[in-house]
């Protein structure tokens, strides 16, 4: 479990990023994070693996203090994946970029090499493996990324903004990838503001706002609250906007995906007609 | 404003091309939204627009390309500068200066445009796109909407017909997104700017557009009114990820439930929902 | 990093010094550094540095001097202790003025500069630069050099927390062993700078750079009054430095 009490943060002083959070990040969670630009994500999930220290309270990684551990043995159990891949490629293969981490870790060459195999595979990264990550596009770097993390088996995943400069196909691919590895029962945090990749996962929302978090719930209660979301600075899913206004004739308010949604609405139609 | 006749485009060194037999016309005060799956070209196309392609990047290239009824292969970018416009992805790499104003002058200054001139466009540019207050500020002050919308300015600043946007939005939030999308629109209905923008967030850029162009591998896959093409067969427009409304609208459609075309937007649905079931 | 890059980053404002004409300011430290390099010994170099404080207060600067001086002053501290050695050993006179008055050097130097850089918009700056007849692209890559030290200082912060959380350790008694664990940044840093510089170049072009001869320039330098009466002071200054060392002959205060 990781356990945040009271955490308060501040990269210059007077200037508070994160205020009095407090939160917990349970074995087997599916959450994700979410809040505009400059709430305070990204600062947050750098305090899971002691990249950053709280200025005030706390925090707790399976009961380990951050501030008595090094960043290294922390983030042998908790993988951090940054937004920008580009701030991590430098290997000349991509069998290597995946291979630095383990030897970082100690594993021995037998078990570097089944590892790299395995997450290879994967994620449909076979056919690059001896290809220079830095030639790569750039959905196919984030998978890199993703995969010289997932290669030394953290038990918690932690993801900054997966989804920026992805098209529709590779987040679809990743929600899929995710929810398989969060049901296989990782851990798995997902940092991100958008609305409709959150919208058809099923796990638990943390909301922050400028440094707070201000809400934490289910998908469906959390994506629902036109308040909340307005707060948070986020968009409704635009078929919460759809049938938002239909609850009053007994309608879900929840509704995510397009096939749910039409069935609902087929069915239903005669009560709709009288409404 | 835009025609692009038969062209195709290989980057230097590379095996294949990555523009392939691409026509397209768009005429003045059109807002043309761009969409298909990574890679298959978008970029490419943009920079074809204001003659990054081929006086920047090289490669080989043949068909025609005229924008604002100048020859894009015989003018470079600096000349085209003037009449079109790109505005790229990464607001940061755009921004060059100390200040918002010094940023916006920079390009009126190449122009050879007298201090006075250069001092009017850019508090007319700066209000069109409403970060008038930020004139003094530093480009890393600024969040990312604010910083694109300075990025706008910089381009509009310089007067031109026609405005490329590639993919504006994508490293910002919904709320600063929404925001670019809502000032491009303007621009385009105010101003009478033609405006092209590459765009992922298809339910927010829709709803402004005239016209939508889908690529994919290089080509054209489609090219016509937004409700008509989301209308039409759903399986070849999979990887571009159509807006969630109309894809319901389409199911329904198809069930005889209520007519076509596809809403771009919740409340467009809902109300044409109302007035099926009430006839 | 015992030297903040902060310690020359312009700070904003719109004081007296901030408003001064960066050719004057410029001046200004050139007849510190002068000072500074003719006169020896401890006393006159305490008066430079000490006259620096007013010019500081009159920018509003006080406090982001303070933290160069004393960011420099381990630097300083080395100097001493190095000349001290040095002397005591060899067979100059008076070992410790010399080398109080060395790390003063140094100080002095550094901190002239870092007032010029606190004051001194990059854009102003690279005004200066063009005036003095160096061509516009030149200084315009200072400027764009100094808006991005900035960015790529938290680029580098980035990367070095990426590796971090792969394990990768930057502690550690083996130099050669630290230096080759500095390759995952350096590697991406590089490889970011490049990327972005393509960037900016597309940027430049599409913005219409080098359309025309003859550039025009929104701002240009006007020579004021005040800069005139700073000119003035800073001439006066000069004079006096040099009087100073030819014909006044300097106490030494310690040792
Ligand atoms: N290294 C830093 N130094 C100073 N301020 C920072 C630094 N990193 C982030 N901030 C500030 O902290 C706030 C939260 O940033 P961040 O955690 O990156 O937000 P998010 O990930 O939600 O977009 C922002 O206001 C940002 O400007
Ligand atoms: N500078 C370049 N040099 C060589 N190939 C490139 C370059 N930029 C893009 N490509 C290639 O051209 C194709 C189209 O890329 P791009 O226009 O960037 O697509 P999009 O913008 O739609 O994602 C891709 O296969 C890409 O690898
Ligand atoms: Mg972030
Ligand atoms: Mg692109």
């Amino acid at each position: 479990m990781i356990r945040l009490e009271k955490v308060s943060f501040s990269y210059l002083p007077g200037v508070e990023v994160l205020k009095d959070v407090t939160l917990e990040v349970r074995e087997g969670d599916f959450l994700a994070v979410m809040g505009e630009n400059g709430a305070g994500k990204t600062t947050l999930i750098k305090h899971f693996n002691g990249l950053l220290k709280p200025t005030q309270g706390r925090v707790l990684v399976d009961d380990v203090d951050t501030g008595s551990a090094t960043v290294a043995e922390l983030s042998r159990k908790v993988g951090l994946v940054f937004q920008n891949p580009d701030h991590q490629l430098f290997s000349e293969t991509v069998e290597d970029e995946i291979a630095f981490a383990l030897k970082n870790f100690g594993f021995n060459r037998a078990e570097i090499e089944e590892r790299t195999d395995q997450v290879l595979r994967l994620l449909s990264l076979e056919e690059y493996r001896q290809a220079s990550p830095l030639t790569l596009s750039g959905g196919e770097k984030k998978r890199v990324a993703l995969a010289s993390v997932l290669a030394w088996d953290p038990k918690y995943l932690i993801i900054d903004e997966p989804t920026i400069g992805q098209d529709y196909e590779q987040k679809s691919n990743l929600r899929k990838f995710l929810s398989e590895i969060s049901r296989e029962g990782r851990t798995v945090v997902v940092v991100t503001h958008d609305v409709e990749f959150v919208a058809e996962c099923s796990c638990k929302i943390l909301l922050m706002a400028a440094g707070r978090v201000i809400a934490s719930g289910p998908v469906e209660e959390v994506l629902t609250d036109r308040e909340l979301i307005k707060k948070g600075a986020l968009t409704l899913p635009q078929l919460v906007e759809v049938f938002d206004p239909l609850s009053r004739l007994g309608f879900p308010k929840a509704v995510f995906g397009v096939e749910e949604a039409s069935e609902l609405l087929m069915e239903n139609l005669r009560r709709l007609k009288r409404g | 404003m835009i025609e692009i006749e038969e062209l195709v485009y290989t980057y230097p060194e590379a095996g294949k091309p990555a523009l392939k037999d691409v026509n397209l016309q768009i005429r003045k005060g059109e807002f043309v939204v761009l969409a298909g799956p990574s890679g298959c070209g978008k970029t490419t196309l943009c920079r074809c627009l204001n003659g990054l392609i081929p006086h920047f990047y090289g490669g080989d290239l043949s068909g025609k390309i005229q924008v604002a009824q100048l020859d894009v292969l015989s003018h470079p970018t600096r000349e085209l500068a003037q009449h079109v416009g790109l505005v790229f992805q990464n607001p940061e790499n755009q921004l060059f200066s100390l200040t918002v104003e010094r940023d916006v002058a920079f390009g009126l200054e190449n122009l050879g445009l007298p201090p006075a001139e250069i001092r009017r466009r850019i508090d007319w540019a700066l209000e069109a796109v409403g970060i008038g207050k930020l004139k003094d500020s530093a480009p890393h002050e600024l969040s990312g909407g604010e910083q694109q919308k300075a990025a706008i300015a910089c381009v509009l600043a310089m007067r031109p017909s026609v405005m490329v946007f590639d993919e504006p939005t994508s490293f910002l939030d919904p709320a600063s997104a929404k925001s670019i999308m809502e000032t491009v629109a303007k621009l385009n209905r105010e101003l009478g700017i033609t405006v092209l923008m590459v765009e992922h967030r298809l339910e927010m850029a829709l709803k402004h557009a005239s016209r939508m162009v889908v690529m994919e591998k290089g080509g054209i896959l489609a090219d016509g009114d937004p409700r008509e093409i989301l209308s039409g067969a759903a399986e070849k427009l999979r990887g571009i990820g159509i807006p969630k409304v109309a894809e319901l609208h389409r199911l329904l459609a198809e069930k005889n439930l209520i007519p076509p075309p596809v809403s771009l937007s919740p409340e467009e649905f809902s109300a044409k929902l109302m007035e099926a079931l009430n006839r | 990093m015992m030297i903040h890059y902060k310690s020359f980053k312009f700070k904003k404002g719109f004081t007296l010094l901030h408003r001064l004409d960066p050719r004057v300011k410029f001046f200004l430290a050139c007849v510190n550094v002068v000072g500074a390099l003719v006169l020896g010994k401890t006393l006159p170099l305490l008066v430079i540095l000490a006259s620096m404080l007013p010019l500081t207060v009159v920018g509003r600067i006080t406090k982001e001097w303070l933290t160069v001086l004393k960011g420099a002053s381990v630097f300083a501290a080395v100097i001493f202790a190095l000349n001290f050695f040095f002397s005591v050993v060899g067979v100059t006179g008076r070992p410790l003025d010399f080398s109080i008055a060395m790390a003063l050097r140094f100080l002095i130097l550094i901190s002239s500069f870092s007032i010029f850089f606190l004051t001194t918009a990059p854009d102003d700056f690279s005004l200066a630069v063009q005036k003095a007849r160096i061509p516009f692209d030149v200084s315009f890559a200072l400027t764009m050099a100094m808006r991005f030290v900035p960015v790529l200082a938290a680029e580098a912060r980035s990367i070095a927390d990426a590796q971090r959380s792969r394990g990768l350790e930057l502690e550690g008694r083996n130099l050669l062993r630290r230096a080759k664990n500095y390759l995952p940044i350096l590697i991406p840093l590089v490889a970011n700078s490049l990327r972005r510089s393509m960037e900016l170049a597309e940027a430049m072009e599409s913005r219409g750079y080098g359309v025309k001869k003859q550039r025009t320039s929104l701002y240009s330098l006007k020579f004021r009054r005040t800069d005139l009466a700073a000119l003035g002071l800073a001439v006066l200054a000069l004079f006096f430095i040099v009087f100073t060392r030819i014909y006044v002959k300097i106490p030494t205060i310690v040792g």
